[in-house]
């Protein structure tokens, strides 16, 4: 058998590269990006799966062949000690060592634009406040204001208009949350405690998710909110009817007619 | 090293194998028995503590032989009453509803089946590719089984998920002993309860929710069903032979009809007050905060004089709300879940359990929470109202203003201890 | 505790029934004979064996309202001469016929009252067809919350001056616990029954429930500090049988001792 074993290793590469090739054009990719900045993310995605793709398939190909080339059974040439290269050691610390330094350096800018750069003298669309098990949201009333009994409350159902700037303040009530965004490419750690800015731009308009990335307990696996995406008419109509709602002093008109069945 | 001999590896390579396939053949799954109902003698015996007379319905380690019969007669009533409420209700796997329970669209009165049906059982998809055991998938591991609110994470939270087997409900829009509507525990369901583990299921599809709520009524009335023929079995002596003769008519309709009755004893709140402006907002408040401090409505008693919650703190007498207070403060396995104290609600917090519209907070103040020390000001059967609407809705002001008004710079120079002292006086 | 099987041919002639048991299964009470052969009153007296306890001062000084009168513990009242009071005792026969005298007092108002933060009378007993009113002769608000098991809760706000009307409507096997949660240390004690024959010991721990029926009957007796209260060892879980004879019955002096309750 011997050799053979080692076509094993080989099939590591093979599979996994073939794996990363086919699967892009069968569904199983990166989420639809659907915001202004996603495209750096996704770009860094790339070239560093790409930049590792060749590295892995490398070293693996060289393991493979040493297998291959030094199996015992056929190779009968007795192992000759030797006190290492100077110079091997000094070209593959030095090379990776660039290698990191490079991508760490190339993501600067993309780091900068989602985390450093909050837009200016732009007050809050929503204060999104991360809760064992839920996402409750407030949005200013029509003062403009946060903090003020005009506030609008709603839990999980976070709507924002198309198009524009958003920039969401994001807390926690409890524990470590993430404020998770697949398809405008947004995550940010919820600390308790502290109150942190998340900007982003969302280019069209629909449904999504809202998860949670930082486990957070039991209900960590549920802890989901839609995200709705819809023009700025459509956005503040809804904000309208629930800031009326939350105002109500008479059993809404809907409701009295609903049917108990 | 020497390479080690083929009988050997082959030796190796047999026993990893057969190793291997007793992990998968243990680890599969074998039959499992269906989840049971937990029977309620939990209301039994909290009765019987208060009567301090607890060794009474002791079925086991009554040594004495005169209390043999008694032994005897409490296994035979306990017989009774599975009987009794699995010919009514069935199973956690295999619900049923006796057919006069059941919906009458006429009479608008009953449960409806195929919602219960959809929301019990075991947790998958039917033939149509319609979700199955929505309770068992989203509310059992709080709520548990039966609907006692001691599944397996209850003992984790406070306060502990709701026990619906007394047919009690805080958050409602109706009257203080009614049972709540449809669109309410709806709403809880939606809206989830601000300040405690329940979440909102606003995201689940609307005939998912609807199913829910069913299975909730449905748990509540075979709950109280049995709590009230436990009682009358075990608290009053009632004969198994009358208990049996009469289940439906003695106790399961009228339950049912408690829950029709609730459509129509919602609470509509007169006119309120115009407050457009912030002036007639302003003066509404400081009416609203009068009343809060004075000795009619005696809410710093327990909610402190800045509204912290605080009013009842130093005494030796705690306050409980109905499914703690008789509990005694040992003995986990004769309780579920330990005894746990209800402190009242810190009203500057901004987070309101019942929902936090004007409606809401209205409708507790005026009804009053059932299950809980908080009583009602307003007019109920047999009562006359201590308040009138009008009052009520200044309290309202009051209250929804306290989040944003600094506790520790009250309003108009006084501190809110010496305005409650001079109040009350 | 392991849940008992249910008989599965019950389950199946129950659904089939509607929720009534196969024919046969029906049980008749059994329903008393006719007219009794007399009426007599019971009377007795409950002392306290042991000792006066002392009875603790309550800490009311978080309302003003009741600092004006010393709020006591009264779980153990004991009187001067070792009467012991607020003891209940009370038929438990199930069916008893009842003294045409009663008719007049079925529908009458018995009253519960807030007065200086205490409930008074701190137990009563009363008839579910009477109607209990709840007072509130205090300066400041009391809310009267009872839980009857099996029967409708009630938490009424009541405002100085004001009073709240409650109706049982059904018979309690031992007196409902009445407590005030602006003031929780206020207890008080309501016994619902079917019928009237039931009596609170007073100050000096006498009782007396007039115009019994004639029988052997079956009573209950009850105290707040120990529950089912078996004053004399053959009185299990604090029920026993009497003969109640046309005239008077007296039942004596009824030493109730201490060791009975158990801190």
């Amino acid at each position: 058998m011997g050799k053979v074993w080692s076509f094993l290793f080989l099939l590591v590469p093979v599979l996994g590269v073939g794996l990363f090739a086919w699967a892009p054009s069968n569904g199983f990719w990166l989420p639809r990006d659907i915001s202004k900045h996603g495209w750096q993310i996704d770009h860094l995605f790339n070239f560093i799966l790409v930049l590792t793709g060749v590295v892995f398939a490398a070293t693996e190909g060289l393991l493979f062949w040493f297998l291959w080339r030094y199996d015992a059974k056929t190779n009968r040439t007795p192992v000759k000690y030797m006190h290492g290269s100077h110079n091997l050691e000094v070209i593959w610390t030095i090379l990776p060592a660039a290698t990191l330094l490079f991508i760490a350096i190339y993501q600067m800018n993309a780091w900068a634009d989602v985390k450093m750069r909050k837009p200016k003298d732009m007050p809050p669309t929503v204060e999104v406040t991360a809760r064992q098990f839920e996402w409750r949201l407030r949005y200013p009333g029509p003062d403009g204001k946060l903090g003020t009994p005009d506030d609008i409350h709603h839990v999980n159902d976070l709507h924002i208009p198309v198009d524009e700037e958003v920039l969401v303040q994001l807390e926690s009530m409890d524990v470590l949350h993430d404020f998770f965004l697949p398809n405008l490419r947004i995550k940010q750690d919820a600390v308790p405690g502290m109150s942190i800015p998340v900007w982003f731009r969302a280019t069209d308009t629909g449904t999504y998710d809202l998860v949670c990335a930082e486990l957070c307990g039991w209900g960590h696996y549920k802890m989901k909110g839609r995200l709705t995406i819809e023009s700025r008419a459509s956005f503040d109509q809804w904000l309208a009817k629930m800031g009326a709602e939350e105002q109500a002093t008479q059993e809404p008109a809907a409701a009295e007619s609903e049917d108990s069945q | 090293m020497t390479i080690a001999a083929r009988s050997d590896r082959r030796l190796a390579t047999c026993a990893l194998l057969a190793l291997g396939a007793m992990a998968i053949a243990g680890g599969c799954s074998t039959q499992v028995d269906p989840p049971q109902f937990r029977m309620n003698m939990q209301d039994i015996l909290q009765e019987a503590v208060e009567s301090h007379s607890p060794d009474e319905f002791r079925v086991v380690g009554n040594e004495e032989e005169s209390d043999k019969e008694d032994k005897l007669a409490n296994i035979a009533k306990l017989e009774t009453l599975t009987t009794l409420t699995v010919a009514a209700f069935g199973e956690p796997n295999e619900p049923y509803l006796l057919p006069e329970v059941r919906w009458n669209a006429e009479e608008k009165k009953g449960l409806d089946f195929k919602k219960i049906t959809m929301a019990a059982g075991p947790t998958g998809g039917d033939d149509a590719k319609k979700q199955l055991g929505l309770f068992r998938q989203h509310c059992v591991h709080c709520h548990g089984v039966t609907g006692d609110g001691a599944g397996p994470t209850a003992a984790f939270l406070n306060p502990h998920p709701r026990d619906y087997r007394r047919g009690t409900f805080k958050f409602k829009s109706t009257g203080f002993n009614d049972k709540p509507t449809t669109a309410d525990l709806k709403r809880t369901l939606i809206d989830g309860i601000p300040g405690t583990a329940m979440p909102s299921f606003a995201l689940l599809p609307a005939d998912q929710i609807e199913a829910l709520v069913e299975y909730v009524k449905y748990l509540s009335i075979r709950g109280e069903t049995e709590r009230n023929m436990a009682g009358a079995l075990f608290l009053q002596d009632e004969e198994i032979e009358a208990a049996r003769a009469g289940i439906l008519e003695g106790y399961l309709q009228p339950i049912v009809d408690q829950w029709a009755a609730a459509e129509e004893a919602v609470v509509r709140p007169t006119e309120r007050p115009e407050t457009s402006t912030p002036e007639e907002l302003a003066s509404s408040i400081e009416e609203g905060r009068k009343l809060f401090f004075n000795k009619d409505a005696q809410c710093t008693k327990c909610h402190g004089p800045t509204g912290l919650g605080d009013g009842n703190d130093g005494m030796a007498e705690k306050l409980y709300d109905v499914w703690n207070e008789k509990k005694t403060a040992d003995d986990l396995a004769r309780w579920l879940l330990p005894k746990q104290e209800l402190r009242p609600r810190n009203l500057r917090m901004g987070i309101y359990r019942g929902g936090g519209r004007p409606l809401d907070i209205y409708r507790r103040i005026h009804a009053g929470i059932p299950g809980t020390p908080m009583p009602g000001a307003g007019p109920q059967p047999g009562k006359k109202e201590t308040f009138t609407p009008e009052q009520i809705w200044h309290l309202v002001d009051y209250v929804r203003s306290l989040p944003y008004e600094n506790a520790s710079e009250p309003a108009e120079g006084q501190t809110h201890v010496a305005a409650a002292h001079s109040l009350s006086n | 505790m392991a849940i008992p099987e249910p008989d599965q041919e019950l389950v199946k002639a129950i659904r089939a029934g509607g929720g009534e048991a196969a024919a046969g299964e029906q049980a008749t009470e059994a329903a008393p004979s006719g007219e009794p052969a007399g009426w007599g009153n019971l009377t007795g007296k409950f002392v306290f064996e042991g000792g006066r306890p002392e009875q603790q001062t309550i800490d009311a000084s978080k309302d003003p309202i009741c600092t004006q009168h010393p709020v006591l513990n009264e779980s153990i009242v004991v009187g001067d001469d070792g009467g012991l009071k607020d003891v209940v005792i009370y038929l438990a026969t199930k069916k008893a016929p009842v003294n045409p005298e009663y008719e007049a007092t079925a529908d009458a108002k018995v009253v519960l009252d807030n007065k200086f933060c205490r409930f008074e009378p701190h137990v009563l007993a009363m008839r579910v067809s009477q109607t209990l009113e709840i007072h509130n002769s205090d300066p400041a608000s009391h809310n009267s919350s009872i839980s009857p098991f099996g029967d409708a809760n009630f938490n009424p706000l009541i405002g100085a001056g004001q009073q709240a009307d409650h109706q049982f409507t059904k018979s309690q096997n031992v007196p409902v616990l009445v407590t005030c949660n602006i003031h929780p240390w206020m207890r008080g004690y309501v016994l619902p029954r079917d019928n009237p024959y039931a009596a609170v010991s007073g100050d000096d721990g006498s009782f007396e429930i007039k115009d019994l029926p004639a029988g052997t009957w079956e009573f209950q007796v009850w105290q707040e500090a120990v529950g089912s209260l078996a004053a004399k060892p053959e009185w299990k879980k604090g029920k026993f049988k009497l003969e109640i004879k046309p005239g008077d019955n007296d039942l004596g002096v009824v030493q109730v001792s201490s060791s009975l309750f158990k801190k």
